[in-house]
């Protein structure tokens, strides 16, 4: 009898370890803890009594709204980490894919080569990156970082230096993109979800998906098991690409100006947001559902630390402290399971 | 009987001369980056207009910047990495503003704070360095990504602390440490002696010390290093460590070099050391490199920039030119590597 | 101290790994000035034996004593300080460093604090010329033949002043004029330097020749140990081997048709050499051989994971290209590897998705993967072949190595291969996944399947084959029907290529070819 009640205590423990341990599961709850701390810690220091400050429906939209841009990359983001390889040159690439975005339509002010053409080149810049790194297998970290000096530069020349302001007047076709409205949703939140289902069908349905995590969790598995793990890596590169391609137009049409001196440190936002996600660096884990947390996540702990009025660069310190932080947890997580596997 | 001596005879004369051919071509596949060097010196002399005139940047630069590429190589002979190294300088380069400011504004003696100023930068620095080799040796964090996490915590450093430029307030007693000209020449500095003195410190450490000498053991093969009682972790530890104290005195002397700790100056660092010190011959993998060829790879990085400075090439080129640079010294080193990567 | 003096004594030595014991009371003893060898099957355990000698391991039991006093080394650096040297089986050469450098790693000569650099090039010549090597100690040790290598490796030991060497199959990539030098480099060791070596190697006459006291370990125990001139070659093979075959794995017999599978005079340089065989269908061929001799490679050349030099394999009438991978199982050819945690299985992923990894085109319809179909061939083979796990959704990381075998198995068999290749199929299993995986194999080969089982386990090859092939040192040196007249001596024999035995080839032109060749 007892013994039974045992069983089935264990059985629902392991239920519920299991939910816990699902993608993003534990990282949503850590999400939820911290935006209680930060109305605690704003109603003090702002004397409390006036109501919510942190949770009100307007705050928490702005939130999501802050974050999109960031998400659409990070989304294929999270191929490329599945895959054990990086791409640190999205930052620039973003910055470069806006500025040629900007001139399209100056020059041409069409819709269809506005779009097609930042998303193409987007695209393109994908293909060199993942051609380096899978084909001529460079280092992906130092090579991506190289590649982002080459497109802080394009991107300079490109626009010969100056902000690029899209007239106000140009294709409503392209506006459309990136201010249309439906109901009381934007499109800039459509966009969000479109991108994090074709990738999360991609990823959890596709044979490519599967076999994605595959190349970043065995490598040598992967080639013996006759999967084209170059070519697979590549198309991840390309999809990171045309993410860009379309947050850049995206921003565009809503913006309307491109400034090529910014952008640094999109890429850090972008890593971080996957990595909170719960995606291994070292490959063979993460999800699109885990990076759609990670991206809230990093949404709730930026918009915490700005209301807490703390500067852009204190806010710097603090996410390179948590980056430190979750990776070195999941290096020790990883650790202790082997401690565990030996001992057992 | 006979003839198979004969023929064991000529194979080993064979094998001699095979042996002496692979010692040749092993010597100058490790060291050609003087080649490199002395090439494009050539190009830049004969056909750069106005190089003969400039050429002196090259070693007030490479002194400037070479001190922490010297340090980035020690981590890197040991098969890691540090991407943090600029920001890193840039920081114990405002650390040191801060303090000699300090300093000079309550006693009013320049060398003091000089002193007191450097000490702090290069104390930075090594704790910074620490941190670092905390993360990567310690816990076991990759150190590529590790790196680029507190990059980030050192750039928001640098602008917490120095919010645009930061200038000494008595610049004219640091600026000579780079500026004053030994007899009269103008590519002779204290600053261009200070980095001679490291270089040379380093290949010497390296050389004759026990344990400088672990370091291209366990970078080429940290098992054999561990069977032969070499500790892996704490040597590594230690390059971090260097590395740091060597991004502080970077970080001081481009307060000298500058007059001002500019907060850009970090992002100007940001892959410029990893070219420069691939460039001179240090693999990606591990295990191979000493200082001379950290102070050719600084040479060849900086002829190069004061040839596209010299043509008055805008800043976007020189950024073109530098991240197609680093990659394809990426290249060069993929296919000339004894190790390979993976699989 | 002098010749023949025990200086070191190991007694009742255990050492248990999780659900093995490696080690279950071996007794040694090491006398000053004579070489001991050490001789075993595959994991019979001395691989661990040294390891607990030169402090990687610690013991779990017994007495470890030099000099009279226990000793417990906590790391190999204690142990060579005590003179306890150890060349290892995989080489451990810094290959950008210098020869000298390598020599003396770890215990480079010093002059107060700084190296002597002189006496380090000086040293290093002198061993250099003890070695019979005619090379400079400047040169990069990664320039160096793979023989020449494992040479400097031995010439460390000595510059550590060892009392005691011990040599892991110190020969394996030697060619016969280094091997010729490593003899007489040890002999000298021995007599003029009253050195103690423990030699431990699968070359039979080479132990022979070499010993003066053979120790023969099987199953973490020794069985004998006596004086080399007590013992016969035949004597020894017998003492290797040991206990009588078990029938636990008696293969039940299925009816064997046409050729499936062909290999013609495949080649890789230095690896392997002209071998050819054929599989057909219903028939298990066993490939045996020790550890080095070129199996695995044989099979990877096969399935198009390395390259080949010349030859070719023809597959169902088919001439397969090689160096490809994802071709040879488009045709039909699965490859369950030997190390299924480096080779076979992601083990941060499902069940499920290892599981479905080469059949998921099949299950999918334009790339869209149909998860209820995977699902059910999942769970089919987890009934079929009985993985034991809560769920198809479990972390193959979390499994039992029987487990993961099964589901490494699993794998191949979801994409209905013609020809199925397992690579040491049941090792570091427990007994019991051992037979299930026996019988798997049984009951493939009577649907019809073409099976190649290599191993290092006689009996396993006795128990599950029809036919076994022998490879010594990238050679063919016997194929042989499985007949209860064949004996394990006359296999082992084969795979040390001291006999050779085409008796069951069954291309006569082929025969005689190999037999001129030998």
């Amino acid at each position: 009898m007892a013994d039974m009640k045992a069983k089935k205590k264990g059985q629902e423990n392991s239920r519920w370890q299991r939910f816990i341990h699902a993608d993003g599961v534990s990282v949503f709850f850590a999400m939820i803890v911290v935006a209680i701390l930060f109305e605690i810690i704003l109603q003090v220091m702002r004397g409390g009594g006036g109501g919510l400050i942190f949770l009100t429906p307007a705050n928490l939209a702005s939130i999501l709204r802050q974050q999109l841009y960031v998400g659409i990359i990070a989304f294929g983001m999270t191929l490329v980490m599945i895959t054990g390889e990086i791409d640190l040159s999205v930052g620039y690439q973003l910055t470069m894919l806006c500025s040629i975005c900007a001139l399209f339509m100056i020059k041409t002010n069409n819709a269809f080569v506005g779009i097609v053409g930042t998303i193409g080149i987007g695209i393109l810049c994908g293909f060199v990156n993942g051609w380096l790194v899978s084909y001529l297998r460079l280092n992906s970290f130092i090579t991506t970082l190289g590649m982002s000096s080459v497109y802080s530069a394009l991107a300079l020349m490109v626009s010969a230096g100056t902000v690029l302001v899209i007239p106000n007047d140009c294709s409503p076709a392209f506006q459309w993109f990136g201010t249309a409205k439906f109901g009381p949703i934007s499109i800039l939140i459509v966009w969000f979800i479109i991108v994090a289902v074709v990738l999360g069908f991609i990823l959890s349905r596709t044979v490519y998906g599967q076999q994605m995590y595959i190349i970043g969790s065995n490598p040598i598995a992967a080639k013996f098991s006759g999967i084209h793990y170059k070519r697979n890596k590549l198309i991840a590169y390309m999809i990171v690409g045309a993410c860009c391609g379309l947050a850049a137009v995206v921003m565009m049409a809503n913006v309307k100006s491109s400034n090529p001196q910014s952008s640094s440190g999109t890429e850090m936002e972008v890593i971080l947001c996957v990595v909170l996600g719960g995606c291994a660096v070292t490959g063979g884990k993460g999800s699109v559902w885990g990076t759609i947390i990670g991206v809230l996540f990093y949404g709730v702990l930026n918009t915490g630390f700005t209301m807490m009025n703390l500067t852009e660069y204190m806010r710097w310190i603090i996410m390179g402290l948590i980056m430190v932080l979750v990776l070195s947890m999941d290096v020790l997580q990883e650790r202790g399971v082997k401690l565990w596997k030996k001992k057992a | 009987m006979e003839e198979k001596g004969v023929k064991k005879e000529a194979a080993a004369a064979e094998n001699a001369v095979d042996l002496k051919k692979i010692q040749r071509v092993r010597f100058l596949k490790d060291n050609n980056s003087i080649l490199i060097l002395v090439a494009l010196l050539f190009v830049a002399f004969i056909g750069v207009d106005g190089f003969t005139g400039s050429w002196y940047n090259v070693a007030l630069y490479s002194a400037e910047y070479g001190i922490c590429c010297l340090g980035l190589a020690l981590v890197m002979i040991c098969g890691n990495i540090d991407l943090s190294v600029g920001y890193n300088a840039a920081f114990c380069g405002v650390m040191f503003v801060i303090t000699f400011n300090h300093i000079y504004n309550s006693t009013g003696n320049s060398a003091l704070g000089i002193i007191v100023g450097l000490i702090v930068a290069l104390i930075t620095g090594g704790v910074l360095g620490a941190f670092n080799g905390v993360i990567i040796t310690k816990v076991g964090v990759s150190p590529l990504i590790a790196t680029i996490a507190t990059n980030y915590i050192y750039e928001g450093l640098v602008m917490n602390f120095a919010k645009t430029s930061f200038a000494p307030v008595n610049k004219d007693a640091i600026t000579p440490i780079a500026k004053y000209q030994i007899f009269g020449l103008r590519w002779l500095t204290p600053m261009v002696i200070i980095f001679l003195l490291f270089v040379l410190g380093t290949y010497l450490w390296m050389h004759y010390t026990r344990y400088g000498n672990r370091l291209h053991i366990v970078g080429d093969n940290p098992e054999a290093a561990e069977y032969a009682g070499i500790s892996v972790s704490k040597t590594a530890f230690t390059t971090f460590v260097l590395c740091g104290i060597m991004a502080g005195m970077t970080g001081f002397m481009m307060v000298a070099f500058s007059g001002a700790a500019i907060y850009t100056q970090g992002t100007t660092l940001g892959t410029f050391p990893i070219s420069c010190v691939i460039i001179g011959g240090v693999k990606m993998t591990g295990g191979k490199g000493t200082a001379v060829h950290v102070l050719l790879g600084v040479l060849i990085m900086r002829t190069v920039s004061t040839m596209m400075s010299t043509m008055f090439w805008s800043t976007n080129r020189v950024n073109l030119v530098t991240g197609l640079l680093l990659i394809a010294v990426l290249i060069a080193d993929r296919f000339t590597s004894t190790k390979s990567a993976d699989e | 101290m002098s010749r023949g003096d025990i200086f070191i004594e190991l007694d009742d030595i255990v050492k248990v790994f999780p659900g093995v014991r490696a080690l279950d009371g071996v007794s040694i003893k090491i006398a000053e000035g004579k070489v001991h060898a050490l001789c075993g099957e595959n994991g019979a355990g001395k691989s661990t034996l040294i390891k607990v000698m030169t402090g990687v391991h610690a013991r779990d039991g017994g007495d470890y004593r030099i000099d009279g006093k226990t000793v417990n080394f906590k790391s190999t650096k204690e142990a060579i300080d005590a003179g306890v040297s150890c060349v290892y089986q995989e080489l451990s050469i810094a290959p950008q460093l210098d020869v000298a450098k390598n020599l003396f790693i770890g215990n480079l000569p010093m002059k107060g604090h700084i190296i002597d650099h002189k006496t380090l090039y000086e040293k290093s010549e002198e061993i250099l010329k003890f070695l019979e090597m005619d090379i400079s100690p400047h040169m990069i040790a990664g320039d160096l033949s793979v023989g020449q290598q494992q040479m400097i490796e031995i010439g460390r030991a000595l510059t550590r002043n060892a009392r005691l060497i011990i040599m892991d199959e110190p020969t394996s990539s030697l060619s016969e004029a280094e091997t010729d030098t490593l003899f007489k480099v040890i002999k000298t060791l021995v007599e003029d330097r009253n050195m103690a070596i423990i030699y431990i190697s699968h070359k039979l006459d080479e132990v022979m020749e070499l010993a003066d006291w053979i120790t023969v370990i099987r199953d973490g125990k020794n069985i004998i140990s006596k004086a080399k001139t007590d013992f016969t070659q035949a004597e020894l093979v017998k003492n290797m081997i040991g206990r009588p075959l078990e029938n636990l794995y008696m293969k039940e017999p299925a009816e064997i048709t046409d050729t499936m599978l062909e290999v013609n005079h495949l080649t890789r340089d230095g690896v392997f050499d002209d071998i050819s065989f054929k599989v057909r269908k219903g028939e298990v061929v066993g490939f045996f051989g020790l550890v080095g001799a070129g199996r695995s490679e044989i099979m990877r050349a096969i399935f198009g994971v390395d390259k080949y030099n010349s030859g070719e394999v023809i597959l169902d009438g088919k001439k397969l290209k090689g160096g490809d991978p994802a071709k040879a199982i488009e045709n039909g050819i699965g490859f369950c590897t030997e190390d299924r945690k480096k080779e076979g299985l992601a083990l941060k992923i499902s069940i499920l998705s290892n599981m479905t990894l080469v059949k998921l085109k099949a299950l999918s319809h334009g790339g869209v993967v149909d998860r209820v179909a995977q699902r059910r061939a999942a769970d089919k083979y987890m009934k079929s072949i009985s993985i034991k796990a809560p769920s198809v959704n479990q972390l193959v990381g979390n499994l039992s190595g029987g487990n993961q075998q099964k589901v490494v198995v699993a794998k191949w068999l979801l994409m209905d291969p013609k020809v199925l290749i397992v690579d040491e199929p049941t090792r570091g299993i427990d007994v019991g996944s051992k037979s299930e995986i026996y019988s798997i194999l049984s009951d493939l080969a009577k649907q019809g399947m073409a099976i190649i089982v290599v191993s290092s386990e006689v009996e396993e090859i006795m128990g599950v084959c029809d036919k076994v092939i022998t490879i010594a040192e990238g050679k063919k040196t016997g194929e042989m029907a499985i007949t209860p007249e064949l004996t394990r001596e006359h296999i082992l024999s084969c795979a040390l290529g001291t006999e050779t035995d085409f008796s069951a080839e069954t291309d006569g032109e082929k025969k005689e070819e190999v037999k001129e060749n030998g």
